[in-house]
């Protein structure tokens, strides 16, 4: 009887130890943790909010120690009430933070897109300029690969690879400034008020000689690539016109492929020029010669170039490919050669439009 | 009394034997060595979600160890189990890492090729294209936009070695296009001038 009972007893014990040793389910907290922690990861919090991300798992790793150890004790004495209470504050602290993520993410990729559409804009500015100016510098290859650059911090900032993203902005904005800087001391002068209105009183000084001696005179507007024959004061006709490849400047010395800027004479008629027809002009005058000496003595170009001459308006097309000289298309210097004699004056202006397109260039790049 | 003395020993002994279970520690090592393999492939790169999945199981078989050696009745045949999915699923990340990258590589190096040769192409054209009225500043300015192509298409390459395939494609990409561009732009206008 007494074996009995005590076999009874131990049979007990077995059933009680082994029915301890089976899992009780886990609280439902702990698997919408585990999620929230992938779904986290995903959105990309290490990279958008690392600090909170690391108090976030660390938060996270002490409830799951805290579920480790009370999944070591027996199951008797096993309290998951706090188990879960720790998961649903880290759950709480993720939803938080899954925001603040999002928050942070939209910032940072609004903020590479609007600087990325900033330089974009610089770079279209620049191209249209170069496009209406037909001036090769203006399409540097810098600007290229500044437009490369930027596609590739758009790339980046998709892959949440903002710093990267920022980086590549930064060198292309590197090359855009080095661009700008090059060109702006070429560009200012036809956004200076002052010197347009200079501009502007030689050519209304001209037209008034015009009207008043009854003479034709001709004027060339650089930055609008326009040249006009007026006579007695009144527009006959305007041709599209080509200037040097370094057009922007005013000429100062031989091979600088710039085109002169002043009042100068027709010299000489050629009806038969390399460039179809031409009409040689009177470069260099007298301010052009004061310039080149005090250039020379200031040692502002080389000792041993020359002031250059034989500008002329010649035929051979209008798309600024020249070594300095006024080029139209053929049939337009055939025209213009009929009309004009040797004498007249050629007034060669910047521009006389204070809104023109250099100016706004400027503006927009400023 | 003889048959209670053989239980009590049976107890004792079972007991004994399950409070001396000992850490899988071999499959540990081999799970966190294959898991480190795939690491070392690129699995965190190429493979981002699948490398995530690998170190969350891992993380979950220790655990799981943490919990038994705290019992007093330990058994880790539920860590084994972790471990041995672990180690299999780190496994074939490591050959899915390495298939992915492979795959990666040769786009970026095909993307590679072609953005050379649509450069060359366009190139070779702006050398040979009609330079008529009005257009020879134009080809100027492309070939301005070339020389750029070119100067970047110098940096895919180290982006290759550095293991950027996906940068180096859309780089590369990027330039074919341009350059694509720059040869379409002079087909037409010779096609323009033939037809006139």
């Amino acid at each position: 009887m007494k074996c009995s009972r005590l076999k009874t007893g131990l049979l007990l014990t077995v059933l009680i130890v082994v029915t301890g040793c089976s899992e009780p389910p886990a609280p439902t907290e702990i698997q919408l943790a585990l999620t929230q922690e992938t779904e986290l990861w995903r959105a990309g919090a290490s990279i958008y909010t690392p600090e909170s991300y690391q108090q976030y798992l660390s938060a996270l790793n002490s409830a799951r120690d805290l579920y480790t150890r009370e999944r070591s004790r027996m199951v008797w004495f096993r309290d998951y009430q706090p188990i879960a209470q720790s998961f649903a504050q880290v759950h709480a602290m993720g939803e938080k933070m899954h925001g603040e993520v999002q928050s942070v993410a939209r910032q940072q990729s609004t903020e590479i897109a609007k600087t990325a559409d900033a330089l974009e804009k610089r770079i279209v500015l620049l191209k249209e300029l170069s496009e209406t100016l037909k001036d090769r510098r203006l399409a540097m290859r810098k600007l290229t690969q500044a437009d490369i650059r930027i596609e590739d911090a758009r790339r980046l900032a998709r892959e949440r690879r903002s710093k990267e993203a920022k980086e590549k902005l930064d060198a292309a904005r590197i090359d855009i400034d080095a661009v700008i800087k090059t060109i702006r001391p070429l560009l200012e002068r036809f956004a200076d008020r002052q010197q347009i209105a200079r501009w502007k009183a030689q050519v209304d000084q001209a037209l008034a000689e015009s009207r008043r001696e009854g003479k034709d005179v001709i004027i060339v507007r650089k930055v609008d690539r326009q040249l006009t024959l007026y006579r007695k004061g009144g527009r006959v006709r305007d041709f599209n016109a080509g200037f040097g490849f370094n057009f922007l400047a005013d000429k100062l010395y031989s091979g600088d492929k710039a085109t002169p800027e002043g009042e100068y004479k027709i010299v000489k008629k050629l009806p038969y020029s390399r460039f179809y027809k031409a009409l040689l002009i009177d470069y260099p005058n007298q301010e052009d010669q004061q310039r080149f000496a005090l250039a020379k003595k200031k040692k502002l170009i080389p000792a041993n170039v020359g002031i250059g001459n034989l500008i002329e308006i010649h035929g051979g097309g209008n798309d600024s490919m020249t070594n300095g000289c006024i080029s139209l298309q053929d049939h337009h210097i055939s025209d213009l050669f009929d009309q004009v004699d040797v004498g007249t004056t050629v007034l060669i202006v910047g521009t006389i439009d204070y809104d023109n397109i250099i100016a706004s260039a400027l503006r927009g790049l400023n | 009394m003889k048959n209670l003395l053989v239980l009590i020993a049976g107890l004792a002994l079972v007991s004994s034997l399950a409070g001396c279970a000992k850490p899988p520690q071999e499959e540990m090592t081999s799970t966190k060595a294959a898991i480190e393999a795939a690491a070392a492939e690129g699995s965190a790169k190429y493979v981002a979600e699948d490398n995530k999945k690998v170190n969350d199981e891992y993380a979950a078989a220790l655990e799981e160890i943490k919990v038994q050696e705290a019992k007093w009745f330990k058994n880790y045949d539920k860590a084994k189990q972790l471990l041995a999915q672990a180690k299999a699923d780190a496994d074939a990340l490591k050959a899915k890492t390495a298939t992915v990258k492979e795959e990666l590589k040769q786009q970026a190096v095909t993307a590679l090729g072609e953005a050379t040769t649509a450069v060359t192409d366009a190139k070779a054209k702006l050398e040979t294209a009609p330079k008529g009225k009005g257009s020879a500043a134009d080809i100027e300015a492309m070939k301005a936009d070339a020389a750029g192509m070119e100067a970047e298409l110098a940096t895919i390459e180290p982006l290759i070695e550095q293991g950027e395939f996906v940068a180096a494609s859309e780089k590369a990409a990027s330039i074919r296009d341009r350059a694509n561009a720059i040869s379409t732009q002079i087909d037409e206008a010779a096609a323009k001038k033939a037809g006139k």
